[in-house]
């Protein structure tokens, strides 16, 4: 699966992710949305070398930049080191989505009235990877920016450990800002419930989603549907299996980290995806 | 003499003294493999204290019932084996009083669960990873490696504070502040450090508390829940950041301080290095 991706991926002219060309003793130094990451070839070993920006800080947005130079590792506070009996040329970088569901929660609370039907734009943070050449599980995964923890659950004994990201919940595509370093997931709502549906958190199944890039280079995941059932109990989510339909030569660049179980469909107790 | 002992071998006892330690060695076997079985059949639905307790519970059974038949076998009354083992129960109970009551102990204590195996706990000041839950008393490993055991008893009797039994904790920093900074404008700087931190989770939300007027300072409670895991990485982390947010911000933590009046004549106050100059 990975490999056929680290062999297909699209070299679109503003993408961060495809495969570099290094030679032996050589850096490449790539700055994207405040990460600052070095990767360092040498005869036996891949060195990995980064900095995240905070939670909160603002990057410069849609800028992304790379060159060839020198090293200090001291600059850096995270590095990891990959030991080949003999490393190729090549690396690969994908984009992938987070490995932990993301809880989004919109500024404001948004109401669904009884049998109405919503598109939301909800946009989740992307991760980096790096793959060798041959390499099947990723050397490097990490976070472009780390997003902060949250709890996801019905009380503090129980629920699920997610990842905290705040969205417009744009309704309108065009009010979107594109960034290279968010995929944008367009959320279905339907409440089938007599009653309002107030949306404080959304539960985004992010390891559970593919990743395709749009003709502008910005990341996308399929569709997804909530549903709230009539009982207001349960909600069902239902992942699309193809890209978005509003895409224009939309490109496969990622597959979800894992599958929903025998089918795209799963009905959820509601305060499992909703809050 | 040798023929009274043939006459002994082709007796009817030899045979039943031969039937019964057949019986009981094959006792073992049997017990054996039964509880090696029941662990196996019931490995994917119970955790590994109670797949101990039943391998060792059904092992145990069914030994005593070979041996029982055993002995019946060789011609023992076990009515009055019974009664005898009754009499010397009584005194067994008298000689062993607290380790019987560490059996019972225990016994609650497997069918109240309040920690499993693996589980963190704190019973009074002894804090470690249970590593066994046996019939007589628990062995912890505390966190500077030592193996502590705490009989059952103790365990029933007072407070145990199971540290792992729910995913997140709550961290509560109880910080003073000077009298003449706005708490304000304090209780927004550790909202924001709450908030650039990754590993404190942003639901459920850091809680702020305005404690009291203290001595020397206002006293304030900061609250901010982790992952289970996180606990004492964003323990430190929050704190140190509190405090270079704190620095940034001009936010005085202040010493205790105290006031002194002189009362009602004034304390006389008198410069004697003037006076001792010489000319």
């Amino acid at each position: 699966m990975t490999e056929a991706v680290a062999k297909h991926t699209p070299s679109h002219p503003a993408a961060w992710w495809g495969p570099r060309e290094l030679e032996c003793q050589q850096t490449l130094k790539i700055d994207l949305e405040g990460l600052r990451l070095a990767i360092t070839r040498h005869a036996n070993e891949w060195g990995f070398f980064y900095d995240q920006p905070g939670v909160r800080s603002a990057p410069p947005a849609g800028l992304w930049q790379q060159q060839f130079g020198a090293v200090n590792p001291d600059e850096y506070k995270n590095r990891a080191r990959f030991m080949f009996r003999n490393t190729h040329a090549s690396l690969n970088i994908v984009p992938a989505l987070a490995d932990r569901p993301v809880i989004s929660s919109p500024t404001t609370p948004l109401n669904v009235p009884p049998e109405e039907e919503v598109t939301l734009f909800v946009s989740s943070p992307v991760w980096l990877q790096i793959y060798s050449e041959a390499g099947v599980v990723p050397l490097l995964d990490i976070p472009i920016q780390r997003a902060s923890d949250t709890w996801f659950g019905p009380s503090s004994r129980s629920g699920e450990l997610c990842y905290a990201s705040r969205t417009h919940g744009h309704l309108s595509l065009d009010n979107v800002p594109l960034r290279p370093h968010r995929a944008i997931t367009p959320v279905i709502i339907r409440n089938r419930a007599d009653t309002n549906l107030l949306l404080e958190r959304i539960s985004l199944p992010a390891p559970n989603l593919s990743l395709y890039v749009d003709a502008d280079g910005q990341l996308w995941t399929e569709t997804i549907t909530l549903e709230r059932e009539s009982d207001g109990d349960m909600a069902s989510l239902e992942i699309d299996k193809q890209p978005p339909a509003l895409l224009k030569n939309a490109l496969h660049l990622n597959e979800p980290r894992s599958r929903l179980h025998k089918s795209s469909l799963a009905i959820r107790a509601f305060s499992v995806l909703f809050d | 003499m040798f023929e009274k002992f043939y006459a002994m071998l082709n007796t009817q006892m030899l045979f039943e003294l031969l039937r019964a330690s057949l019986l009981i060695v094959a006792g073992f076997f049997v017990a054996k493999l039964a509880s090696l079985a029941l662990t196996r059949a019931t490995k994917n639905h119970l955790d590994s204290h109670h797949s101990m307790m039943v391998k060792r519970g059904s092992y145990y059974l069914i030994l005593a019932l070979f041996l029982i038949s055993g002995l019946h076998q060789m011609g023992f009354n076990l009515s009055v084996l019974l009664g005898a083992a009754g009499i010397l129960s009584v005194a067994i109970g008298f000689a062993s009083q607290t380790s019987a009551s560490n059996i019972i102990s225990g016994l609650f204590l497997i069918t109240e669960r309040p920690f499993t195996v693996g589980d963190v706990i704190r019973i009074g000041t002894t804090a470690g990873e249970v590593i066994a839950i046996d019939l007589l008393s628990v062995k912890l490993r505390t966190f500077d490696n030592l193996y502590v055991r705490i009989p059952n008893e103790t365990l029933i009797k007072s407070e145990v504070t199971n540290m792992t039994r729910f995913p997140i904790r709550r961290i509560d920093l109880m910080i003073g502040v000077a009298y003449k900074e706005d708490v304000r404008q304090v209780r927004t700087v550790m909202e924001q450090v709450a908030e650039n931190n990754p590993l404190c989770l942003e639901e459920p939300k850091p809680l702020f508390i305005f404690l009291d007027f203290g001595d020397s300072s206002l006293n304030l409670q900061f609250s901010v829940w982790a992952k289970r895991e996180n606990f004492l990485d964003l323990k430190n982390s929050i704190q140190i950041e509190i405090k270079e947010a704190f620095d940034a911000h001009n936010i005085e933590i202040p010493f205790p301080q105290r006031s002194l009046t002189p009362g009602v004549q004034p304390l006389s106050v008198r410069i004697v290095g003037q006076e001792e100059r010489p000319e």
